[in-house]
């Protein structure tokens, strides 16, 4: 986000019209985030909101303003925890969304090979959402925001070394889950 | 070295979490509610001490929180999303509430400054939806927010129209019914806890939060305790809501003493 830290450092001053601003960029990225991480809307809008709320109170706190965004992203995941943990999961959805279009290359494809590979998104997405929370949040940190696993450490408060870890076995467990269920890639 | 078949799963995977992420957006409701707490504290940081921002927005929250604990009871409504008509308040003076009832569609209650000395500020109109567990929209409708004051303490009183899915929480502990003529009034206090992000809740904080005996609020410097204190009717088709929150914000007896004025009022 070009002109982030000066944003931040307005902010910490209380300009509103800045936090408006920071909002507007990372809302509906961090509404994205805590859905994936939680599989629950109603937990994920509770979640931003809190995040923000936090943000904006506490971001004096915060006093390297090149860091806010890897600190925005641990607050987030810590009420991801936090919420997600005493709340009941919603049921996981049972029809992937119709976003990803059908491109010429899909429309050449067989329908068989569609329909197979359709059941496997499914069954992916039900896997990831049976991971443990950690296990979950080092997933989607990595391969949904694309960030390495030193920054991964970073958010998580762990070593680098655990986040890995955490990436390898959750690979396994939805490579398996794939397999058993007949729909491996 | 990542082999064909590894990378193939890893770029299904991604394809899996960014098309699920896709159909996710941002209500207009809650980016209201998070821009409404943050400006709304803003105005206020002036007069506020330190941590009182944030009781504020919970407070906000809170009103809306008495009705949705309510409708998940009901199985139906699962939360509120509010916003307002714009930043300036429709209400600055009791003179501007009869041109308000009429852009809501219901009579206005309010007086300009209670026997017990809380004086109108002002007041706005909010929009509210009604949203299921999916976020459909089961209800929609105008509600009126008035601000009273009395030596920097405030009380908010709140008007909308009466539903089903409003009807109160019987089983909600710390919760009393006050009877004022053929009308019956329901008090309840919530006590809150404001910790800082990092604070972990004792075992039996936790049970306390099961059972609707606490809540806890993660954002302030130090762990603070607030009790919330609530009193609702309905007359009319009218929802009747007093809110207060401060360390030495009205009780029951003399929010019921302010109601009763209200009661005794000409719709």
């Amino acid at each position: 986000m070009d002109g982030q830290e000066e944003l931040v450092r307005r902010m910490q001053a209380g300009d509103t019209e800045a936090f408006g601003r920071i909002f507007d960029y990372y809302g509906t990225r961090l509404l994205r985030m805590a859905y994936l991480l939680t599989g629950n809307y109603a937990d994920s809008e509770d979640i931003v909101q809190e995040t923000f709320e936090t943000c904006f109170f506490k971001c004096g706190d915060l006093k390297d303003c090149s860091r806010f965004t890897p600190w925005l992203y641990q607050i987030l995941t810590r009420n991801a925890w936090r919420i997600g943990r005493r709340s009941r999961r919603e049921e996981p959805v049972e029809e992937l969304p119709k976003s990803r279009g059908q491109t010429g290359l899909e429309a050449e494809r067989q329908p068989l090979e569609i329909i197979v590979e359709d059941e496997s998104r499914a069954e992916l997405w039900k896997a990831v959402q049976q991971l443990s929370l950690k296990m979950r949040t080092v997933v989607v940190l990595y391969y949904y925001n694309g960030l390495s696993t030193k920054e991964i450490a970073r958010i998580t408060h762990c070593l680098e070394g655990t986040v890995k870890s955490r990436l390898y076995t959750a690979r396994k467990i939805l490579e398996r889950e794939l397999r058993e269920g007949g729909t491996a890639v | 070295m990542r082999n064909q078949k590894e990378d193939r799963f890893d770029r299904m995977l991604k394809s899996v979490l960014d098309s699920q992420a896709d159909h996710v957006c941002m209500s207009p409701g809650l980016e209201y509610r998070i821009r409404q707490t943050v400006y709304e504290s803003g105005k206020e940081k002036t007069k506020m001490k330190n941590g009182r921002k944030r009781k504020f927005a919970v407070a906000l929250a809170a009103v809306c929180l008495l009705g949705s604990i309510t409708a998940v009871a009901a199985g139906t409504v699962a939360g509120y999303h509010s916003h307002s008509w714009s930043d300036a308040r429709e209400i600055k003076s009791l003179a501007d509430v009869e041109t308000v009832s009429k852009t809501v569609g219901y009579p206005l209650k309010a007086v300009e400054t209670f026997a017990s000395g809380y004086t109108l500020k002002g007041g706005h109109i909010t929009d509210t939806e009604a949203v299921d567990s999916e976020n459909n929209v089961v209800d929609a409708y105008k509600e009126v927010m008035f601000d009273y004051e009395k030596d920097g303490i405030q009380v908010i009183l709140v008007e909308q129209p009466m539903a089903d899915y409003k009807k109160g929480d019987s089983d909600h502990p710390n919760q009393t019914q006050i009877e004022c003529g053929d009308i019956t009034l329901t008090y309840r206090e919530d006590p809150y806890k404001f910790v800082p992000p990092d604070y972990e809740p004792t075992d039996e904080e936790k049970a306390a939060m099961e059972a609707k005996e606490l809540y806890i609020s993660y954002g302030t410097d130090k762990v603070e305790e607030t009790t919330y204190h609530f009193l609702t009717w309905t007359q009319g088709d009218i929802l009747y809501t007093f809110m207060s929150y401060d360390e030495d914000a009205p009780g029951a007896e003399e929010l019921t003493g302010m109601a009763k004025e209200l009661i005794g009022l000409e719709g």
